[in-house]
């Protein structure tokens, strides 16, 4: 269990520093330095434990594993936490059905479809939102222009090709 | 970790069957996922802590941890292909490929007004949102949701986001 101790505060320690660095500096690109802070704190996880482990035993009691075991079980517990975060960042940076009911709870009279397309995200608009979307595909080069607009990527045709077959296992058409 | 891998294993199974039952009427599936992860970590801690054995809460937390994160990691990977609009701009995309104007037809495909067409129906189902004579009005439920959405967007200082 000294894994998942030490895990756990690896992953607060970096995740209040993400939180304070969020709040403090103007950042470009948002989700890049999310996932930057949950790396370095599975990379401090990883180094920390060898030097560390000894310690956070003291405290937590005698392991009931193998060390090993007790290594890949705290970093499973920092991938779920870690994993977890950037989810819930993202649900709360990004969601479009979140975007929605906030809108919408802002006018007592309701909105129309129209209304909700125009008023977008504080009056940016859908199309704001679909713009971005392809701005991300292109930015992270699964989207290359061509003489049509925009083409897949080699790598894009892969994805493209994963996620069909992912689509059609979970019953998604 | 025997035990935890066991529930995960468990758990995967049990949503796929999930997700090929036949469907009368639209039901948002990823709610019922999720209850079900939540349901399956706390069966396995009873059981682990149950079946006996010196140090039950560290066993039934080690096993938690490898459980929580395959199912995680699993639930992540099963809500792209139904939610993300990029994944069906990639998807779509892929299918016109033979097509010169393969982008354009992709994007008329996957419009924003369709797509705010499927999380209106979504957001109803869920009973977040009601509509009347072509209106959306927010539910208490939805209400009490939209304000911890503002809440929490404040703590993690994001933007406006969508």
């Amino acid at each position: 269990m000294s894994g998942v101790v030490l895990a756990v505060l690896c992953f607060v320690l970096f995740f209040l520093a993400h939180l304070a660095a969020s709040h403090l500096l103007r950042i470009g690109r948002k989700e890049g330095v999310l996932l930057g802070f949950m790396a370095a704190a599975g990379g401090a996880y990883v180094l920390g434990y060898a030097s560390l482990v000894e310690r956070v035993r003291a405290l937590s009691g005698p392991s009931v594993v193998s060390p090993a075991v007790d290594f890949l079980t705290g970093l499973a517990g920092f991938g779920f936490l870690a994993l977890g975060y950037v989810e819930f960042w993202s649900l709360f940076e990004r969601s479009v059905s979140l975007r929605i009911l906030i809108d919408t709870a802002a006018d007592p009279e309701g909105l129309t479809p129209d209304q909700m397309a125009r008023r977008y995200a504080e009056g940016r608009g859908l199309e704001w939102m679909m713009d971005k979307r392809i701005a991300d595909l292109v930015g992270s080069g699964m989207l290359v222009e061509s003489t049509h607009g925009y083409r897949l990527s080699g790598r894009a045709r892969v994805v493209a090709r994963v996620f069909r077959g992912l689509q059609r296992v979970v019953g998604s058409s | 970790m025997a035990p935890g891998l066991v529930a995960f294993l468990a758990f995967a199974s049990l949503t796929l069957l999930y997700s090929q039952l036949p469907r009368e009427r639209y039901q948002p599936r990823i709610p019922h996922v999720l209850a079900l992860w939540l349901a399956l970590a706390v069966a396995l801690a009873a059981t682990v802590a149950a079946t006996g054995g010196p140090r039950p809460v560290p066993r039934a937390v080690t096993n938690l941890a490898t459980y929580l994160f395959l199912g995680e990691a699993f639930i992540f990977v099963y809500a792209l292909p139904i939610g993300s609009l990029s994944i069906r701009l990639l998807v779509s995309m892929r299918e016109l490929e033979s097509e010169p104007d393969a982008f354009r037809r992709t994007l008329r495909a996957c419009s924003p007004d369709r797509f705010l067409g499927v999380r209106l129906r979504s957001l109803v189902a869920q009973g977040l949102l009601v509509e009347r004579e072509g209106r959306y009005r927010i539910t208490p439920r939805g209400r009490r949701w939209a304000h911890v959405g503002v809440a929490v967007k404040r703590v993690l200082a994001v933007g406006a986001g969508g």
